[in-house]
């Protein structure tokens, strides 16, 4: 890892760490709004995730896991309510602060890969690198790093089209890692994939949790792997179950 | 990052065929099209032999002479020229030129048609005209009305294709003429030196060429330097005024300016009006009409680029997922946009050379038109496609990366 990027993990997980919560929601709603109907997607949700913690999701479709995941990562805003990620309080960041600290703290697996077609497997997992001002060596370096993590090394000149579905969120997770973020959002990430590739995921984002000290959050339907997480966080029509 | 957004857009245009086809022939031919007035402006602003020493050369072509009960505007007559154009402070030479006649001769039973203009001898001082062949006339042959010609390369070809011609007679309607020098053929937008072949000035068979006010000479000043074009030109608006009319009933004004080779071209566009004046309006001319011309083709690549960036939405919610500002994105589209544009360009610079090539066949025997591509062309060529690349490609860039990142994850616009 180079030295400058290393530094920023470094004060971000202490930061982190110092507060000792990576995440916290306070009373928050989102509501979507149109001509004639007005849809609650989360009411009143009072969450609080601990740095280092490995949290699952879990609730019926529609209940308002992707929508909470998605504003725990800053890809949504809330319509009331706060959002803090250690102590930095969401709402008052701007646009350019909100994808710097997405960039540098914030990793993302989603259930269909969202890999980028044009470009090969080493290309997709820089990706997040290519906003820091990293040099193009040092971003290949840490690129192979994270494919080699996954155990993706030999394809890194493959694009996603030619890899199964299993090898894709391979790349998916080695991607989101690359950056070395405090904090990993997952939305379904096994969702796509048999129960034997599921589980390689799975065990890859335990080892990240368990080795490199990241909180982890994921999203998932499969009541099996939420069990493997330290605590699961449960949603129906919006609410929390407790 | 320029890297990484050239690789991803050069596999882009790889990947959507059509999409690059229909865009590239709409770039390449627009800018086809402006390449080809850019040859034509560089042609006649950039001085070359035989107006190469046209940097410090001031012209006079137009004259508008009026009264009460007159108008008339043409060319200056001999006499506007001998009589108050003589002697201005500064000037090393003046050519004075008679746009002169086409001709019509017969070779082999085929008719060949010319053009055949009158000069003094201080012409060929400044214009630098290379002599592949005998010299210019002289004064002296001038003042004796001596029936000398200077000839093009092609009435050479046509006249004396296996003889040297300088020595040679040359029969022109009613009169011969004897070959003295041949000198490259001259592309008809040097107004100065276009022509096919030169005589003296005392060969014009006109009998009143001496006594015109009006007609159809031009002249051209040889400055000592540019920095005196100013002083040139003042002493010249003052002689303007001081003109004795014939007839002053009928005209007793005349309007009449020394132009630089960019204003004298500025002038063809915009009429008759001061140089610098006649600078500016030209260059907005040209600058309004490039714009709207190049308006038309930008807005349907806007339209192919908004496409083109919605099919690639969820790319712009990943982007955003991990750390992309909308800037980072915007950036990232117009260089994919001047990257298309630049290819465009190189086309359109091809298609205009072959353009440039097929035009003289294109115009009528007589009339020479050398036009061709040259660096500085191929700089206004980079300029022109970087800035349709910017005009097209921005807008939808802006639009499409300040998208929410979640609602470009679900592929579209709240």
């Amino acid at each position: 890892m180079n030295d400058s990027t290393s530094q920023v993990a470094t004060a971000q997980a202490d930061q982190l760490a110092a507060t000792g919560t990576a995440l916290d929601l306070i009373g928050v709603n989102k509501i979507y709004q149109t001509d004639r109907i007005e849809t609650i997607a989360l009411s009143d949700i009072n969450v609080s995730i601990a740095a280092g913690e490995f949290v699952s999701i879990m609730g019926p479709s529609g209940s308002g896991k992707s929508t909470l995941l998605n504003i725990l990562g800053l890809l949504d805003a809330p319509s009331e309510g706060q959002v803090m990620i250690g102590d930095r309080d969401v709402a008052k960041l701007g646009e350019r602060e909100c994808a710097r600290l997405r960039n540098r703290t914030i990793g993302f697996i989603f259930q269909t890969f969202q890999l980028i077609a044009d470009l090969d497997v080493l290309d997709n997992v820089q990706l997040p690198l290519l906003y820091r001002k990293i040099s193009p060596r040092q971003r290949r370096e840490m690129a192979e790093i994270a494919l080699d993590r996954v155990g993706l090394d030999s394809r890194r000149h493959h694009f996603p089209g030619q890899l199964s579905g299993g090898q894709q969120q391979r790349v998916a997770v080695a991607r989101a890692i690359v950056g070395t973020p405090d904090i990993l959002l997952a939305d379904e990430p096994t969702g796509n994939l048999d129960s034997r590739m599921g589980d390689e995921i799975m065990d890859l984002l335990e080892e990240y949790n368990r080795e490199a000290g990241i909180t982890v959050v994921m999203v998932t339907h499969d009541q099996r792997l939420a069990e493997r997480t330290q605590r699961i966080l449960r949603l129906f029509d919006g609410r929390q179950v407790h | 990052m320029l890297w990484s957004y050239l690789k991803i857009t050069l596999r882009v245009l790889r990947r959507r065929k059509f999409f690059t086809f229909v865009s590239l022939f709409g770039i390449s031919f627009t800018l086809m099209v402006l390449l080809v007035v850019a040859a034509q402006l560089d042609h006649q602003l950039v001085p070359q032999a035989p107006e190469g020493r046209f940097g410090q050369v001031l012209t006079l072509t137009r004259v508008h002479m009026y009264g009460e009960k007159s108008d008339w505007q043409s060319g200056p007559g001999y006499r506007l020229i001998d009589r108050h154009c003589r002697g201005l402070k500064h000037v090393q030479a003046l050519a004075i030129k008679y746009r002169g006649e086409q001709v019509t001769s017969f070779i082999g039973g085929q008719k060949v048609d010319s053009r055949l203009c009158y000069v003094n001898a201080d012409y060929w001082r400044v214009l630098d005209f290379e002599f592949l062949a005998g010299h210019s006339f002289d004064k002296a042959d001038v003042m004796a009305d001596r029936r000398v010609v200077v000839i093009d390369e092609r009435t050479r070809r046509r006249f004396f294709p296996d003889v040297e011609a300088v020595g040679q007679s040359l029969v022109l309607g009613t009169r011969t003429f004897q070959v003295v020098g041949v000198v490259p053929t001259v592309s008809v937008d040097f107004e100065m030196a276009s022509a096919n072949m030169w005589a003296p000035l005392t060969s014009n068979p006109q009998s009143d060429w001496r006594e015109t006010m009006m007609s159809g000479y031009a002249a051209a000043f040889l400055v000592d330097s540019p920095g005196h074009f100013d002083a040139v030109k003042e002493e010249f608006k003052k002689r303007m005024t001081q003109i004795e009319y014939p007839d002053p009933d009928r005209f007793h004004t005349t309007e009449a300016f020394l132009l630089t080779r960019l204003e004298r071209v500025s002038q063809g566009m915009v009429g008759n009006i001061d140089g610098p004046a006649a600078v500016t309006q030209a260059l907005l001319m040209v600058l309004g009409a490039s714009l709207l011309f190049m308006s038309l083709p930008a807005i349907n690549l806007i339209n192919i680029n908004l496409s083109r960036i919605w099919d690639r939405n969820t790319e712009i919610g990943v982007r955003k997922a991990f750390g992309a500002s909308s800037t980072d994105l915007v950036g990232q589209f117009v260089v994919e946009n001047v990257v298309l544009s630049i290819l465009g360009g190189i086309i359109g610079l091809a298609l205009a050379g072959i353009v440039l090539a097929l035009i003289p066949s294109l115009v009528p025997e007589h009339v020479v038109i050398n036009l061709s591509l040259n660096w500085r062309i191929f700089g206004y060529a980079l300029v022109l496609a970087a800035f349709f690349g910017l005009l097209s490609g921005v807008w939808p860039a802006w639009r499409m990366a300040r998208q929410h990142p979640v609602d470009a994850l679900r592929g579209g616009l709240r």
